[in-house]
């Protein structure tokens, strides 16, 4: 809630004048308020729940049901070593795919940004991963693609030296980032697409005109202009992505062993397998606390950069 | 003759230099082109490759090595086609629902603000 104060309350302020009465403040909160009631619904009374979950021993499996276990879950969920490699691998793997996701995406933006014949069927092309449904698209992945014996990249890479690996047992990890970063790509393109065309010609012009080379112009001129938008793209991404459940469920199912095991797949492992529902709630608890530190940063970061769009 | 021996002489510049920049715009943009196809086409490879196993019959869909000649058929599409309701009307309520329930509730707060 503390976020999302932060972020609507300038604007609220910088319109409320001060000295208006009770009911017109009641009647300008009015039209807030169905939103209001409705988030917090769906959002913090489930929260408080699992925190009240989160205090109790109670197993699906066993029979008695819930009872008060003070602080024991929280103790295991800090002494278990998969949540603690959960949490590692779910933050490793965010990060690779989004930085390489817009590594990527800027080298196509770039590609995309010249002329050349049949831009636009290319450009539908490029998008086209970002619009396959996740499950679709791990599906697509796991069999037709790499499929040890009939995959299609083991018969592209046949030429190069590679005779049927099994792409999802020896390179698990890989190939969940490969598929993240194949459906996220487009996305950081479209982006950085935006603010490359949003870019003003005549200072590109007038770099010209004084001798830079185009990679200084793109270092010392584009690179500063677009960084509001790789901002935007990496924020974005995360957040999608840190929540990727789909991928790993239906590729790796979190394996082998528990090499693809990200946090969201621990928790369903979690409830769906261990049935300890006060365990479960409790690293979700220490989850959304790890979430909302990283968010806040996050979203000061997103304020800036809509300020910075206001200023141009 | 031309490119090579226009830079050396400096007296015939113009002209000739002139053309072969306008020759290496046009070979750059051949270049871009050629770039552009080809990394579309990596992009697209894996949705084309679905598509393609759509229309294949069963005994075509998964062999070695891959078959890209095939007899198409549309017996898999008449599968799903005819198992496919529920679903389809599953996810229209789930999309227009909540679409209305975040317009009903956004509207009036968007005014607002």
């Amino acid at each position: 809630m503390a976020v999302l104060e932060d972020v609507t309350s300038p604007p609220a302020t910088g319109l409320r004048p001060r000295g208006v009465g009770r009911r017109e403040r009641w009647q300008r909160r009015l039209p807030l308020l169905p939103a209001l009631i409705y988030t917090i619904v769906v959002t913090q009374v489930p929260f408080l729940v699992t925190l009240w979950y989160s205090f109790q021993s109670y197993f699906w499996n066993e029979p008695g049901g819930a009872h008060w276990t003070g602080i024991s879950n929280y103790k295991e969920v800090f002494t278990d070593p998969n949540f603690r490699s959960a949490l590692v691998r779910s933050v490793t793997m965010t990060a690779i795919a989004v930085i390489v996701a817009m590594l990527l995406g800027i080298l196509l933006a770039v590609l995309l940004d010249k002329k050349f014949l049949g831009r636009s069927v290319v450009r539908t092309l490029i998008i086209t991963p970002f619009l396959v449904m996740p499950a679709a698209a791990s599906l697509i992945w796991s069999g037709p693609m790499l499929d040890p014996n009939f995959g299609l990249l083991n018969w592209l890479l046949e030429p190069f030296g590679v005779h049927h690996v099994a792409w999802l047992t020896t390179h698990a990890y890989g190939s969940v980032i490969v598929v993240m970063i194949w459906q996220w790509t487009p996305f950081m393109t479209l982006i950085v697409l935006a603010g490359l065309q949003g870019q003003p010609q005549d200072i590109l012009e007038a770099a010209r005109v004084d001798g830079a080379n185009a990679w200084a112009t793109f270092r010392e001129l584009t690179l500063p202009h677009l960084r509001p938008y790789i901002e935007l793209g990496i924020l974005l991404g995360s957040i999608y992505l840190v929540t990727a459940f789909d991928q790993v469920r239906l590729m790796t199912n979190g394996g082998p062993g528990t090499s693809t095991t990200t946090l969201p797949f621990y928790l369903y492992q979690k409830v769906n397998f261990a049935f300890d529902i006060g365990g479960a709630a409790a690293a979700g608890v220490v989850t959304v606390v790890l979430t909302i530190i990283v968010a806040s940063f996050a979203l000061r970061m997103f304020a800036r950069v809509f300020q910075f769009e206001e200023a141009q | 003759m031309s490119a090579i021996t226009a830079t050396q002489a400096p007296t015939a510049q113009d002209a000739p230099r002139r053309r072969s920049r306008r020759a290496r715009e046009i070979s750059g943009q051949a270049g871009w082109t050629v770039l552009g196809w080809v990394v579309g086409i990596a992009f697209f490879i894996p949705v084309l490759w679905m598509v393609l196993t759509a229309f294949k019959p069963e005994s075509a869909a998964e062999t070695w090595p891959p078959q890209f000649t095939f007899s198409p058929t549309l017996a898999e599409f008449r599968i799903v086609f005819n198992g496919m309701g529920p679903y389809i009307e599953h996810s229209a309520i789930a999309t227009v629902g909540s679409t209305i329930l975040v317009l009903v509730l956004a509207l009036p707060a968007a005014v607002h603000l």
